[in-house]
Order: structure tokens, then sequence, then C-alpha cells
């Protein structure tokens, strides 16, 4: 929706409003750029990934008002006024018990895929807390090639365990 | 460039950086990182031009201690995902007696210090890192340990022998004295450097064949991995590049005009074969190439499609001319007389890298300058093909690793992409940063040969092997990694990587010829992980399968046969029947297919397991035995070799084409990569047989294809000669 | 956006000419039923069972792609609800419209059509009664039916498919032209 944002008269390039992480920002860019290089180049958090541009592989992965989205295909001018969660933003969050699983378990390799794993992992955790191997397998279809799938299963199981322990316990609660 | 990433881009800060990041890091729900109390602490691996600060004292190429117990060791492998910028750094630092803590990594700048001992140049490749580093890792560790001890007991007034090194402390045995390696290292490092330096007891040794917490990983897992598409350098234009969808085609037009009209445009350069646009940001680049309109010449290979090419192929099967590399014994006598012959021909596919980060590289060149920051597994070969490409001195020329990687598979040890940047760079007198989209990376890649292997067998009355006869035609896989191989496939007409897994073979038989044409095909090919084992091993491992099945004997017991004055081999083959429950009766539609191949210095039986039913094939397990020597980090080879076994499958699922010219599958949608769902449940063991140390991160992928063929003809009934699977009308089946 | 509108135009005026004399004249029953019959059979069948369509009203577990109606890419499946699973919805990758930049379709409330609307695989009688079915149809008289053929904006995406996909063939205001007149003659299924 253009609502939020303006057309500057002079350049013509509008400019939108969108909470990344937590923080307010602002940036000015064309309308169809895709949400992922916005995050990249202007935003300048290059933890989200290009690897492919057609919403193949999943590296792109990010969190648009708490639902998975492959950001290489979704515009900046569909973002505006969203709330948007990219793998810089795990830390303070519950999820940073995937990036402490996938540290136990040792799951990267070359790494280049596995923000897009986590977030993905973590739009999964959300909907179904305990999932079994099936909803895994059904739910994470990020592209490594290095073939990490077994730990990236493992480590999800281990947060997903870590993450009820710590709900299920007095006083503890989700933010 | 947003503030808030600034500090990221400088270069190393040095101890203060990695100490406060691993301080952040132990900081994040300290309680989760669930480490045993018992394994020691990670250094994070930063960037860096790896020279020495003020106040370091450089002991040795490889270490050196500053004054405030920072111990620097040089990374000189490239981290791909194998885990090497763990593994090398952390037995220097055990053999030291360095505290883990206090370790900060930097990357090796290109330097002939940092070549690889074996070959003398400076690469990561061929399984070889830990094979041809180890024992200088030792030496370099023990090295400046003993310059230490020296400059300690100097001090003390005391016999260096009554000295040891413990925990970043050179301590006098039996006393409570102790200093230091910050306090003495200046001292020690006026000493001269001992010429054989004593290595300790392997039991001494506090991480060896133990699994190290790998120091690249919670970078990888919080986004702050600066990989080489993510790099920037102050003042960074960003460029985007399209090149001629065919092979050796040309530009013939484009839209300058709307590409300088586009937003955020600021030059338009030509490179080899296609055009270049600069601009602020990538994607306003990438767009403004949409807009050119850019047009092909289809060139010499407009025409160029798969069945002519192959059929090609079948012609030099056929007529040759072939060399002929291996001749033991009299096999074509043999054939012509054995009681039984058998023969089959295979056929492996083009396979793309298809690293998930596609190619790329940072360069600012000026008149009198080139650097760069890539990803880079071959610094050396950039090194050499900038100095001949920009026409600058050595001293000119700078080639930096980025630290992190997304991939390399071989692909990286190219320079073609540096090569590009750097002309770019140099057109448009600013620093570029050159990024291939994946269309570019897929079409532009230097891909694994397709080949064609006919085998002949003689076999006796009682079903033994008595002679092989194998054909191999297959394009170069060395030559634009190692131009220094180009006499051999001149003079000799072979390539000797595309012979791996024929010129030795680990099976007893008499009789054994191989014929080799190196064939000539218009598209750039090379290594990828597996190299010539790949193809050559799929062919091989099948093809034992198909004459035990003639001879009416097991495949497994048939390989224990041949393999029967190998001790070492069997052990794995046996240990991976074993695992994998070989004699356990099959249900209906299920079976399993047993590979083995020595390669790359190791050994390995691999056993899979299928069911098969609708043209699906699910690949419900692979079990893994391999023999490497010794294992230096279990963890991380085994995660060398679980990755190898996924690596390996998407070389039977997905394969490259050509059309009218050009690659068919030029993105991750037709290119297709296993998912997490059809990939089968892992089992992996290390036999450690003493013998040499040998590689690990491509041995995995060299049986899959067989021992997945040999599987579906154990299920199905159906024999599988060529690879991928969607030439039979079956697919990888989502199982889980 | 200007196609659109003046679509719906179309669409209203098709709306209200259709609603204006719903029930068919006793005495031309057989004419009508077989124009009826002939008017779905070549004209709306083949929009229903048109790739752009049909790749979402499949009667499985997933959705498909491609004039070759293969199974969907990315192992997307149907879901609970019919958009996708828990931690791969449809959503995910697809938007509220197309995305030239990656070629991923789009249209508002993205899903798989449900079970009940499945028309993979039948034949025109059959495909003709699951339309009509207000059980199966989601609730729909034959006036909402129009009504949602001819405004909805997913239903619409058919017509304007993105990328390098072939729109449904007959153009979408000559359906809505079609339909209105099939109701109009009593809405006879093929047998």
């Amino acid at each position: 929706m253009m609502t939020a944002g303006h057309r500057d008269e002079e350049l013509l390039v509008p400019t939108y409003r969108l909470t990344v992480n937590g923080r307010a920002r602002v940036v000015q860019v064309e309308a169809a750029t895709p949400l992922l290089w916005v995050i990249r180049e202007q935003l300048g958090l290059t933890g989200t990934k290009f690897g492919c541009g057609v919403a193949a592989c999943g590296a792109c992965t990010v969190h648009v008002d708490g639902g998975a989205v492959r950001s290489c295909s979704f515009p900046i001018e569909a973002a505006s006024g969203k709330s948007i969660m990219t793998i810089e933003g795990i830390a303070p969050t519950r999820w940073r018990a995937l990036q402490a699983a996938w540290i136990a378990e040792q799951v990267p390799q070359c790494g280049y895929c596995q923000s897009g794993m986590i977030m993905s992992a973590a739009a999964l955790l959300s909907e179904i807390p305990r999932p079994t191997r099936a909803d895994i397998a059904a739910a994470i279809t990020n592209v490594c090639r290095c073939g990490t799938y077994q730990r990236v299963e493992k480590a999800i199981m281990r947060a997903a365990a870590a993450l009820d322990a710590t709900t299920s316990a007095p006083g503890g609660a989700a933010p | 460039m947003a503030p808030d990433c600034a500090d990221r881009f400088a270069g190393c800060d040095g101890p203060e950086l990695s100490r406060r990041r691993f301080i952040e890091l132990i900081g994040h729900g300290s309680g989760a990182l669930l480490l045993s109390a018992s394994w020691p602490a990670w250094a994070a691996v930063v960037d860096g031009s790896g020279a020495a600060r003020s106040g370091e004292a450089g002991l040795n190429a490889w270490v050196r201690v500053a004054p405030d117990e920072t111990v620097t060791i040089v990374v000189s492998q490239a981290e791909i995902g194998q885990g090497i910028s763990t593994t090398l750094p952390s037995l220097l630092a055990d053999e030291l007696g360095a505290s883990w803590s206090s370790v900060r990594l930097v990357t090796a700048p290109y330097d002939p210090a940092y070549r690889n001992p074996r070959l003398n140049w400076m690469f990561t490749g061929n399984s070889e890192s830990v094979q041809s580093f180890y024992d200088l890792m030792r030496a370099m560790g023990a090295a400046a340990r003993d310059m230490l001890v020296r400059a300690a007991a100097s001090h003390w007034r005391i016999d260096p022998q009554m000295c040891a090194t413990s925990e970043g402390f050179v301590v006098e045995r039996g006393s409570q004295r102790r200093i230091s390696f910050g306090r003495i290292a200046s001292a020690a490092a006026q000493l001269d450097p001992p010429r054989n330096p004593t290595l300790r007891a392997d039991a001494e040794l506090r991480w060896l064949g133990r699994a190290m917490p790998r120091v690249d990983v919670p970078a990888k897992v919080d986004g702050s991995a600066v990989f080489g598409i993510d790099y920037a350098v102050p003042g960074m234009l960003i460029a985007a590049v399209r090149t001629s969808p065919t092979v050796g085609g040309s530009l013939r037009s484009y839209d300058e005009a709307a590409a300088r009209r586009s937003p955020g445009v600021k030059a338009v350069v030509a490179v080899p074969g296609g055009v270049a646009v600069v601009a602020d940001t990538f994607w306003r680049a990438r767009r403004a190439l949409a807009v050119m309109k850019c047009e092909f010449e289809g060139g010499p290979n407009a025409a160029l499609d798969s069945p002519a090419l192959m059929a090609q192929f079948r012609a030099r099967l056929e007529q040759g001319p072939f060399a002929t590399p291996v001749q033991q014994g009299d096999a074509l006598r043999k054939l012509a007389q054995g009681a039984r012959t058998l023969t089959a021909d295979y056929e492996n596919p083009f396979l793309a890298h298809a690293t998930m980060e596609p190619m790329n590289c940072t360069a600012h060149v000026t008149a009198l300058r080139c650097e760069v920051w890539a990803p880079t597994q071959g610094q050396e070969l950039a090194f050499f093909a900038l100095k001949s490409a920009l026409g600058l001195e050595d001293k000119q020329i700078a080639v930096n690793r980025t630290p992190y990687i997304g991939g390399g598979f071989g692909r990286r040890l190219i320079p073609d992409f540096i090569v590009q940047a750097a002309l770019i760079s140099r057109a448009v007198g600013a620093p570029v940063k050159t990024i291939w989209d994946r269309e570019e990376d897929l079409r532009r890649d230097q891909f694994r040969p397709a080949t064609l292997v006919r085998l002949r067998a003689a076999l006796d009355g009682a079903g033994l092997l008595q002679a092989l006869h194998a054909r191999v035609v297959s394009p170069t896989i060395l030559l634009p990694v190692f131009p220094g191989i180009a006499p051999v496939l001149r003079d000799q007409k072979i390539d000797p990587s595309a012979l791996e897994g024929m010129t030795e073979w680990p099976y007893e038989v008499e009789h054994r010829r191989v014929d080799f044409h190196l064939m000539d095909v218009p598209i750039p090919t090379s290594v990828l992980r597996a190299t010539g084992y790949g193809p050559n091993i799929f062919a091989l491992e099948s093809f034992i399968d198909e004459i035990a099945a003639a001879a009416g004997v097991d495949p497994l017991a048939y390989r224990q046969r041949l393999l029967a004055a190998n001790p070492r081999a069997l052990r794995v083959l046996e240990r991976a029947a074993a695992l994998a429950e070989w004699q356990k009766p099959r249900a209906s539609g299920a079976g399993k297919g047993v590979a083995f191949a020595a390669a790359f210095g190791s050994l390995i039986a691999q056993v899979t397991d299928v069911a098969v039913s609708d043209g699906q094939v699910h690949v419900k397990r692979v079990v893994s035995v391999v023999d490497c020597g010794r294992v230096l980090d279990p963890l991380i080879a085994a995660a060398g070799i679980e990755g190898g076994v996924v690596f390996g499958l998407a070389g039977c699922k997905s394969e490259i084409t050509f059309e009218q010219g050009r690659v068919v599958q030029d993105n991750l949608n037709r290119y297709v990569m296993p998912y997490l769902a059809e990939s089968p449940e892992l089992i992996t063991e290390f036999v450690e047989g003493g013998g040499k140390l040998g590689g690990v991160g491509e041995v995995s992928p060299v049986t899959v294809a067989a021992s997945l063929a040999n599987a579906i003809y154990a299920a199905s009934g159906e024999r599988l000669r060529s690879m991928p699977l969607s030439r039979h009308g079956l697919t990888l089946g989502a199982w889980r | 956006m200007r196609a659109f509108a003046v679509g719906r135009a179309l669409a209203a005026m098709a709306v209200s000419a259709a609603t204006a004399g719903l029930a068919p004249s006793a005495a031309g029953d057989e004419a009508a039923v077989r124009e009826g019959r002939q008017i779905f059979a070549e004209r709306i069948a083949p929009v229903l069972t048109h790739p752009r369509c049909l790749n979402c009203h499949t009667r499985g577990d997933f959705p498909r792609q491609g004039d070759d109606r293969h199974r969907h890419a990315f192992l997307v499946s149907r879901g609970a609800d019919g958009k996708g699973v828990p931690g791969l919805q449809c959503s995910t990758c697809h938007q509220a419209s197309n995305q030239d930049a990656s070629g991923v379709p789009g249209a508002p409330n993205w899903h798989l059509a449900p079970l009940t609307m499945a028309w993979e695989d039948l034949p025109a009688g059959e495909l003709c009664r699951v339309l009509k079915d207000p059980a199966k149809n989601g609730g729909r008289d034959l006036e909402a039916l129009l009504r949602h053929m001819s405004g909805d904006a997913l239903v619409r995406w058919g017509w304007q498919p993105g990328a390098q996909r072939r729109p449904v063939s007959l153009p979408h205001d000559q359906f809505v032209v079609a339909l209105s007149r099939w109701i109009e003659l009593g809405a006879a299924c093929p047998m």
C-alpha cells in the first residue's frame, strides 16, 4: 500500500517505512526492489543471502509480520509498514535457541544457506513447537549444497526440546 | 552503507574484536552453548591482511605472539565448509602448547610461505589439505615452542630440557615457575628457529583425534559471517554481468542509453563475451542489465545440443584414437579367449558446481596496483592470472581470500571471475564488487565433464575376474586449474584426473588395460568434488555388481574375494556390510547396493538402502565406512562424509544439458538439488587402518552413484548405466 | 490495473444481465438445455481445465505448475487449509501480485482451492455438477458463482499470470459472458 510512502518530487524514488529487527527504518528505493536487496544494500544487513533470485533455494528467507517469506520475491512496497525480522534479529528472541542448537550440533559447513535455514526453522517452530520428522521434512525445503540436512533436523529437534523445557518451566514464557 | 555495518568491513581490529565477539557469543543465552566443559573454547576467524602488527613477535610465518598473550595463527587453506580453518590451526596450537582461547586466526595473503608443501603451490583442493599440511603444522608449532622454551630457559638460566609449554605458558618442570608466552615472545623471536624441532608424543596432544568446536560456526548462525558477496570497501560500486548464454557467443548489441537512464547506474563496461553494468547497488545494476535488452550472437556453438554432443562421445568410444596408460598382462588376449565375457557402457552427465554463494569478487585496480578480495580456493593461480591480464609487477598485486566462502567444490580454483572483476574495476577507476547472478553462475560454470566408459571383463569358468579392459572418453579435468599439466595432455594425450580410479585399482586382477581418449569439447570442463573418481567409480563399481550377478555371486562376497589380499580394504567393506545389515532379508521393492573405492588416499565402503515403487526411489539410508589413515577431528570428518553423500546424490538427481548452445538448467528451479525430505539417514564410521593420512572431503561422493544404482538393481531388477535418475523415468522420492 | 477495471465493469454488466431474467422459459427448455450444455463444454470447461486454473484445483496433496502440469517444485504441499504447511506456506513465496524480478506469480490470497473444488480428471459433466453444487463450491448459488468468477482477484490471475506463462485462452470478459449465458439458459450440465 502506498499510504505509508510518499513521492519525492525531485527524485521520484518512493520512501518506505518499516520495522527491521525491532528498529524503525526508512528507505528510499524503487518500488519493485525486492526486500532481499533492500535488507542487504540499503540497510546493510548481509546475513540474509542471495542464492537464486527465483524463490527456489530459501537462502533469502526472512520473517514479515511473523511469517516466513523468501525475500528475493517480495517487493519493498509490500513490506511498507510491516515488521521484518532477519537472522541478525534472532539473538534477543527465543529463536536464539535455534542458534544454540545449530552450534551444539555443529550444523554449518560453508554456512551460506544457514541464515535461511534458521529462519525457516523458526517459522516452523512458531506453528508447531514439537515438530515430527515429517513436519520438518515438509517445512524445510531450503537447499543446502553441502548436505547438512541430517544435522539441521537434529538441531531443530534439539531447539524444540529446549524451548519446550523453557516454556513449561514455572515462570517460563516465550517473548 | 549503513553506519551500523561499517565496523565489520574495515579489516581486523585485532584481539579486542575477537575477544569482544567471543564474549558476545558467550553472552547470548550462555546456558544454551551446551559445550562440554572439556572442550576448548574457539577463536573467531577474522579478516585481515595477515601482516604483523606492532608489538607482535613473529616466531615463524605461521605464528606470532603479542604482549597481551594473543597468539595469532595464519590460516593458509580456504575454509569452504570442510572445517580446515579449525583443524590445521588447532594442530599447530596444540603442538605449541597455546591456550585455544588466546588464539586469533588471520587469513593468509597470497605468499609462497603458505604454499602446499607437496606441490609447492598455494591452493585448497583435492582433499589434501590435511595430508599435505599435517607435518608442517606440527613442525611450525614445535619450532615456535622450541624458541619460547629456549628463551625462557635462558631467562631462568636453566637447561631447556627442564621446560615445557602448557596453556600459553612456559613452565619449569617440577616447580611453580612459569612465564607467559606474551612476556617471553620478543626474546624468543630473536633466536634462530630450530632446524629439526622435536614433536610432542601424540599422547601429549590435547586435541588430536577429538572434536573441536569449529571456529567458523558461530558467525555462520548469527549472520555476521562476511562472505565474498557481502564484502565492502570504502567507495565501492557493484557490477552485474551478462555474458553470452551460448558458449563462445558474443554481444551483438545493447541499449546503453537505457542502462544509463536506469537509477543508480554509474558505468557500462564491456567484458569478454558480454557487458557489465556498474551501479551503486547490485539490484540497480541487475535491473539495468534487464532493461538494456542485450542481444547476443550465438557464435560457433549456437547449434550445440546434448544428443549431438554425446553422439560425438560415442563415436570416439568406438573409434578412438586412444592412449593406453595402463597395460598389465594381456587383457585383450584374455578377453578374446575368455570363457565368458561381459561388456557394458556407462555414461556420466555434465554436472554444475552450483555453490550456494554465486561467483563474485571485489577488486580495486589502479594503474599501479591491483588488490582483490575473493572467495577463492586458488590464490596463487589468481595471482598469476591477474599479473598476466593486467601487466603489473609481483609486488603490485595482492590477492586476499575472504575468510568465509559459500561452497567451493573446485569451482573457486579457477580465476576467471577474479580477472573479470579486476578488469571491470580498472575500466571504471573505482573499487568494484562484481556479482554473478545465478543464471550467469550456472551458464559460466566449468562443468564436471560428461564421460563415457566402456568396460569389458573376462571371467573364468568359476566366475573369477581374469581380465578387465576399460575404455574412457573424457574431456580434461585438470587443465583449467593446473595449467602446468598442458604438456601431459598434449604429449601423452591423457588427463591424469580423468583417469583417477582407473590407473590404480584396489582389486586383484592379473590382466588389466585402460585406454583413454581425451575428448575435445567446446564446453569448459574442470574439477568438481570427486573429480575423475566420480565418473570412473560409477562405471567400475556398477560393473563389479554386473559381473557378480553374471557369476551368480553376492556382490559383497564378490568384492571380498577380489580384496582377499587387502586386509585394510576388507575391514571397511565388512564393517559397512555389518552396519548396513547386509544379510537381513529385504522386503519386496527394497534393496541394498554396495560400492567400494580407494580414492584421495582413503578407502571407502558404502551401502545404500532404497525402496523403489511407482518410479520413485526412496533413498532411506546410506552407510559409509571410511579408512583415512587417522581421523584428526571426528565430528568434522563425519560432516565431510555426510555432506558428501548428499552431494553425490545431487549428481544422481540433476544434470546439465545443452540446447541450441545454451545451458538448459540455468537456475536452481531447473538444476534442482536434493531436499531434506529426500535425503537418506546417514550412518558414518571411521576405521583407523594405520596407513598414511588420507583425504576426507571428496571421498564419499565417489561411491554414491554406484551404490545407488546397485541398490536400485537389487530392489527392482533394473540396471541403470547412466545418471541422473530422470533418464530412466525415476525420481528421488520424499520419504522422510 | 486498467485491464482489471475494465473487466470488472464488464463483469458487473454481465451479472446484472444474468440476474435480470434468471428462470429460463419452459417452452424453449430442450433447446436451452442443448445450448447450455454446448456452452459449458465448449467455452466454460476449457477455462476451468486450463493449466492456469487446474494447477490449483488439484485433487492431490500438492499444486501443479506449468503447461505440462508437473508437480509444483520445492515439495510444497497443500497443508490443512490449502495454504501450505507450517514453515512453508504459499505466502512464503507468493505475494499479492506477480513478481517480475523473480518470475514468481502472485495474486491476493494465493492458496489451493479446497479438495471439494478439485477439478482434475473430471469429465465435463461431472465438472459441471461439482461446480454447481453449493455443498462443494463454497456455498455459492449461481449468482454468487458468477460474481466469484468475474470479480475474485485470484481467479482473475489466470488471465494475467505474468512472466512467460500462457494466460487462459478465452478472454475473461468473454468467459463471463459465456457463464452468464449458460446460467440464463438454466445452467444445464453435459451428460
